[in-house]
Parts: C-alpha cells; sequence; structure tokens
C-alpha cells in the first residue's frame, strides 16, 4: 500500500535510488557467481560481466578435486553455526525475558552497554579469547570456537530479544495465570509461541555470523580437518599458488552462500512478519 | 464439578468475597486505604469511580497481582491473600479482552481447561457448551484477528466462565465496545450473572453502567469507597457530596451557604433549618426543579436540547443553576426570558461543608449527620 502519492518524476528518481542501491549490494554477488561458472582462463582477461562459457569446473574441483576442500569444512561451518545459533537463541530469550519483563535499577543502562559491546570489533577480541582458551585448556576444540561466536552473536541476541518481548502485552500474561497456569505452562503455552518471530531472527543472525567468520576460527582452530571452510579456502587458495585464483575462490564462496541464502528463502516471511499479535489487544 | 450432568452450569460454587483493611502505597498503581469490601454468594457489585481512585487496584489485590502493604482477601472465608493468582479459581475479563492472538477461539476457551488437566473429550464438551452459551459457538475454528470487538468480548467471557470461576472479576469490560452494543451487553451479562449466580465485581468509571447493572454500588475516590448501597438509594439519598455529584447526570446542582451562592443557598433551606445554615452544602438535582410558579426569579441563559428533556442553564442573582424541563416546556424558553421556580424542600439534599457528609434535619429543624455515610473530605475533594 502506497501511503503518498508520488508523481511521475519523483516515482522515477525513487527507482533510481533503489537501482543504486541494489546495483551496490547485488553486483559483486553476480560478479562472483559470474567468475566461479566461467572457465579459468577467462576470469580476469577479457573483463566481462557476462561470462563467453559456462562450467562446472571451478565447483567441482574446489569440492572434489583431490587437492580440493572438499564438504568437510562446510559441514565443520554448520555445526559450529548452528550450534552457536542454537546457544545464542536459549540465553538471548532468557536475557531478554528478563530485562523486558523485570524492573531492574539499572535494566535500561544495562540494555545499552549490552548493545555497544556487541558493536566491539571481533578482531578485538582475538587475543582475550585465545588466552583463555588456551588457559582454559579449550584450545583448538570445537567448543572453542562455538563458545566464542555464540558470546558474540548473544549481546544482539539479548537487545532483539527484550524489544520482542516488550511487544508481548504482560495482560496475556495475567490472563494465563488467572486461567490457572504456572509459570512453565505460561511461558510455554503463550509467550514463546508469540515470541518466536523474534527468536528465528536471533538465531538467523547467530549461524550466519558463525558461518561467515574468519579470524576467529583462523586463529582458535590450528587443526586442519576441524576448520570451517573460510579458513579452509583460505589456505586452499594459498597452497595453490601462482597469485589468488579468482575462479576457485569464487567458486568456494559460491558454495558458501547457498545455504545462507536457502535460509532467508525459507524465512524470509517470518522473519519480516514480527509479532502475530493482530487481535490480543482491541483493533 | 459435576462432569457429564445435565445442568453443568449451575454454580454452586461461587464464593462470597470479603477484602478487609486493603492498603496499597502509591508506586505504580493507584493507592488504596484501608479498604472493606464484602460481596455475597451471587452478588454483584460495581466499583465506580473516575480513574485513579483505586478501583482496578482492589482487582489488582482480589487476583493476587498486587501485593498490598496491608489486608487479607477472603473467599468463603478463607483466607487467600498469600496464594498466587493461578491457584485462586478467579474468573477475569480484561479491559482489551487479553485473548491468546495464536490460538483459536476454541483453543482460547479451553485454555484454562488445558491448565487444569481436565481430560480433553470433557473440555471440548464444556467449550462446546459455554461457546453455545455465549452465542460463539460458530466462530470456534477462527482466531482472535477475524473477530469483531462483541465477539472477543463474548470469547474474553467464555474463557472467564469456562472453568466455573468462585469469583467472576470485570474489569471496564464494556468500554471497548459500540455505544449501541454497550447497553445490550451489559443486560446480557447482567442476565448470565443472575442466571449462574456468579459473585461478580465490576469495575467501571461510567455511573450509569454501574447503576444499571449492580445489585449495589460502591463509588470510589481516593483510595477507598465512599458509599455503598443499592443503586436507587445511592441516587435518592446520596450519602456524601462525592457520591451525590458522580451519579446522576446532568449533574447535581450544588450551593454552598457560606460563599458567593450564599443567597440562593439559604434561601432555599429557610422552611428546613433553624440555624440559618451555616456550613452546608446545599444540592438538588435538575430534575427536581420546578419552573413556572414560585417566588424565586430566574434568567435564561442557555437552553440544550436532550430529546425527551431540555437542559435550561439559569441564574438566580449571581448563582447558576440547572434544570431538567420537559422538551413541550422547555422548546419555549428563550434566552435572557425571565421565569418562576420553586424547589421543594423535601427535595433538597444537605451536607457537611467540611466533612462532605449527608446532613439530615429532624422535624425540630436541628442537624444530624447520616450515620450510614462516610465522609469524604467536602468540598476539598
Amino acid at each position: 500500500m502506497e501511503l503518498v502519492r508520488l508523481s511521475g518524476l519523483q516515482r522515477l528518481a525513487r527507482a533510481a535510488a533503489v537501482g543504486l542501491a541494489l546495483a551496490f549490494a547485488v553486483l559483486p554477488l553476480l560478479w562472483v557467481v559470474s567468475i566461479a561458472v566461467r572457465p579459468g582462463t577467462q576470469a580476469v582477461y577479457p573483463i566481462s560481466i557476462l561470462p563467453t562459457s559456462l562450467t562446472l569446473d571451478n565447483i567441482t574441483g574446489v569440492l572434489f578435486a583431490s587437492n580440493g576442500i572438499g564438504l568437510g569444512p562446510y559441514r565443520n561451518a554448520a555445526f559450529y553455526g548452528l550450534s552457536s545459533a542454537v546457544i545464542t537463541a536459549v540465553a538471548s530469550t532468557l536475557g531478554g525475558y528478563a530485562l523486558a519483563r523485570y524492573s531492574m535499577r539499572s535494566g535500561e543502562a544495562l540494555l545499552i552497554v549490552i548493545l555497544a559491546l556487541s558493536f566491539l570489533p571481533s578482531a578485538s577480541r582475538i587475543v582475550p579469547l585465545f588466552i583463555l582458551t588456551s588457559a582454559t585448556g579449550l584450545y583448538g576444540t570445537a567448543q572453542a570456537v562455538i563458545l566464542a561466536y555464540a558470546a558474540g552473536s548473544i549481546p544482539l541476541g539479548i537487545w532483539l530479544m527484550a524489544g520482542t518481548f516488550r511487544q508481548i502485552p504482560v495482560r496475556l500474561e495475567q490472563a494465563a495465570r488467572i486461567d490457572g497456569a504456572g509459570t512453565v505452562l505460561t511461558m510455554r503455552r503463550v509467550v514463546l509461541p508469540l515470541a518466536i518471530p523474534g527468536i528465528l531472527v536471533v538465531a538467523t543472525l547467530a549461524f550466519i555470523d558463525g558461518w561467515n567468520s574468519f579470524s576467529l576460527p583462523l586463529i582458535l582452530i590450528p587443526k586442519a580437518a576441524a576448520q570451517p571452510y573460510t579458513v579452509a579456502l583460505q589456505r586452499y587458495i594459498q597452497e595453490i599458488g601462482y597469485g589468488i585464483n579468482w575462479p576457485l575462490l569464487s567458486a568456494g564462496s559460491l558454495v558458501a552462500l547457498l545455504p545462507v541464502l536457502s535460509v532467508f528463502a525459507i524465512l524470509q516471511r517470518r522473519l519480516v512478519r514480527v509479532g502475530g499479535l493482530g487481535g490480543a489487544i482491541r483493533g | 464439578m459435576s462432569a457429564g450432568s445435565a445442568e453443568p452450569y449451575e454454580v454452586e460454587l461461587a464464593m462470597k468475597l470479603d477484602i478487609e483493611g486493603l492498603t496499597v502505597e502509591y508506586g505504580q498503581v493507584a493507592a488504596v486505604h484501608g479498604l472493606n469490601l464484602t460481596v455475597g454468594h451471587g452478588e454483584l457489585v460495581a466499583l465506580v469511580g473516575p480513574s485513579g481512585c483505586g478501583k482496578t487496584t482492589t482487582l489488582g489485590f482480589i487476583t493476587g497481582f498486587i501485593r498490598p502493604k496491608a489486608g487479607r482477601v477472603l473467599f468463603d472465608g478463607v483466607d487467600v491473600t498469600a496464594l498466587a493468582p493461578q491457584r485462586r479459581g478467579i474468573g477475569y475479563v480484561f479491559q482489551d479482552y487479553a485473548i491468546y492472538p495464536h490460538m483459536t477461539v476454541r483453543e482460547n476457551i479451553r485454555f484454562p481447561l488445558d491448565a487444569a488437566k481436565k481430560e480433553r473429550k470433557q473440555a471440548e464438551r464444556d467449550v462446546d457448551e459455554i461457546a453455545g452459551l455465549m452465542g460463539v459457538g460458530n466462530l470456534l475454528a477462527r482466531r482472535p484477528h477475524q473477530l469483531s470487538g462483541g465477539q472477543r468480548q463474548r470469547v474474553a467471557l467464555a474463557r472467564a466462565l469456562v472453568k466455573k470461576p468462585v469469583i467472576l472479576l470485570l474489569d471496564e469490560p464494556l468500554s471497548n465496545l459500540d455505544a449501541h452494543l454497550r447497553v445490550e451487553v451489559r443486560a446480557e451479562i447482567r442476565r448470565l450473572q443472575l442466571d449462574l449466580k456468579m459473585t461478580t465485581v465490576f469495575v467501571t468509571h461510567d455511573q450509569s453502567e454501574a447503576m444499571a447493572i449492580a445489585d449495589r454500588v460502591a463509588v470510589m475516590s481516593d483510595g477507598n469507597i465512599v458509599a455503598l448501597t443499592a443503586p436507587a438509594t445511592l441516587y435518592t439519598r446520596p450519602p456524601s457530596l462525592f457520591s451525590a455529584r458522580f451519579i446522576g447526570s446532568p449533574q447535581i446542582n450544588i450551593w454552598a451557604t457560606d460563599g458567593p451562592d450564599e443567597a440562593l443557598a439559604r434561601r432555599v433551606i429557610q422552611p428546613l433549618v433553624r440555624d440559618g445554615g451555616a456550613g452546608l452544602l446545599v444540592g438538588v438535582r435538575p430534575e427536581d426543579v420546578e419552573i413556572g410558579t414560585g417566588e424565586l426569579e430566574a434568567v435564561v441563559t442557555l437552553t440544550e436540547p436532550l430529546g425527551r428533556d431540555f437542559l435550561v442553564h439559569l441564574t438566580v442573582g449571581p448563582s447558576s443553576i440547572r434544570v431538567l424541563v420537559p422538551a413541550e416546556e422547555g422548546q419555549h424558553l428563550k434566552l435572557d426570558d425571565n421565569v418562576r421556580m420553586r424547589i421543594e424542600p423535601s427535595r433538597l439534599h444537605l451536607f457537611d461543608a467540611a466533612t462532605g457528609r449527608r446532613v439530615e434535619i429532624d422535624a425540630a429543624g436541628a442537624r444530624r449527620l447520616d450515620e450510614s455515610a462516610q465522609g469524604d473530605g467536602g468540598l476539598a475533594s
């Protein structure tokens, strides 16, 4: 529904602005796809967006050639990302609920601090995390990366969940109490079902964060077999030598894009529709 | 609980409600100061008062969501003050209904039975029955956002009643309905409450709603009950200045025997009192003033047609007065007309100016405070 009627010229200007933003975001992506599916000889020269001939050699090369990285690094990344997503979802739900519902003297300030922390560059955490994991004996283990990922995702997650819970009227919880439900039933049947869109957003963001992470696993996981595709791909390109092999790098990146795109494709409707609260309150 | 009996909604479970000495201090809710209230088996008491008077706080105390500084709540004589809300067996209809938006109507109404771990088949039968009673039997598969305001109201009521609550609390249940629906649903709620013999507390800010639905009306002001009596008595013999002003529309005329209205006030009470009437407030309802005869001379300053009646604004000297006049008389009155008027002394309501309590005058012309009434601060309030 259009809220404001636009003149023809305004419409044109809007289309141009949207097009520019889209080009900025999408063109590099398309270029990656384009380079990934063209023969290696055409990778850099001649310069063209559209490939003149198509091939899957790059992709099969990265995944299945004897010197390729195989599917293992993708599996690793998925495992780390999903684990972090689960931990983040649980912790953020609990923390967000507490912040939203219990009046704490410093609740508002705490929320701001939490959000500020989530904006710290992850590079600044690498050295402390290295020391911490070494001291606790977690260095090189899956737990180390998963916990590090989750620790990075939980601040924003708590912030988002606090907002989600604040949108759920306290009246509904009171109604459930009066209807005879204890804490567990009130949570399970009334509060959590209404918070699911928020939980999905938080889990998705955490997964993507983990999936795309490079510097943390580079430092925390020395063992090749346990490394995610980001680290494995970098090592692979290095080992091939002769500068950067763009077609193979693009092919490896393209494979990494697919899970992220499919998560968004599946969840996009739920991600956008926050709430489902229509009808709770007069309206 | 009568599983499968022919008359399952015989609510023999309805309990008597006692609130003793409820005191809640200022905070996120309106304060209440030592409130006492008893609601008998199957009785409907309306709590009425302006916003901030403490009526919702009182409901919150009955449900257990509000912890008082002092006071007890008893169901059938049993102290439940320390009992958690979910264990009190109360039915509650929220002002905004608070229907679970992600559940169907059926799931909404069944929720209290699920919480009580009632066997599913029996629960479904109960849902069908109460939904039929509330006229929402054909809406059970719908979701809340597909319902109209009136339908949501009925669903909320069905959810409150399905578990056969020991006490029913209604928090402004009509205020979100259209005006024409409000009168209709009000009558339905009253009929249902009488049929089920539900002990009910009905909170509203609308005095006419309270008068129409209740066995007794409790007028609240500043955290306490200032009048508690049958609707008719409340109107004809208001026990305090506050309730006289709060109940009745258009509002009662009030003149003080000291101050700008002194001349008029002393003149109308002259036949009643011997001592000249110092320190009194004189009240007369707009419909109790006679126009066309009498010794008082008044000037018309405004006429408002209200349908069956006209509300006529008059001045007598410096004092103004509102009079309700039948339409056939009212339409002949014009601005600046001089009219005669008369007030029957027996129609006057007298209040103590200092305390606001009703004052009766005995045959000898002496004052007597109405002992049944509680004061509410007189002019100060």
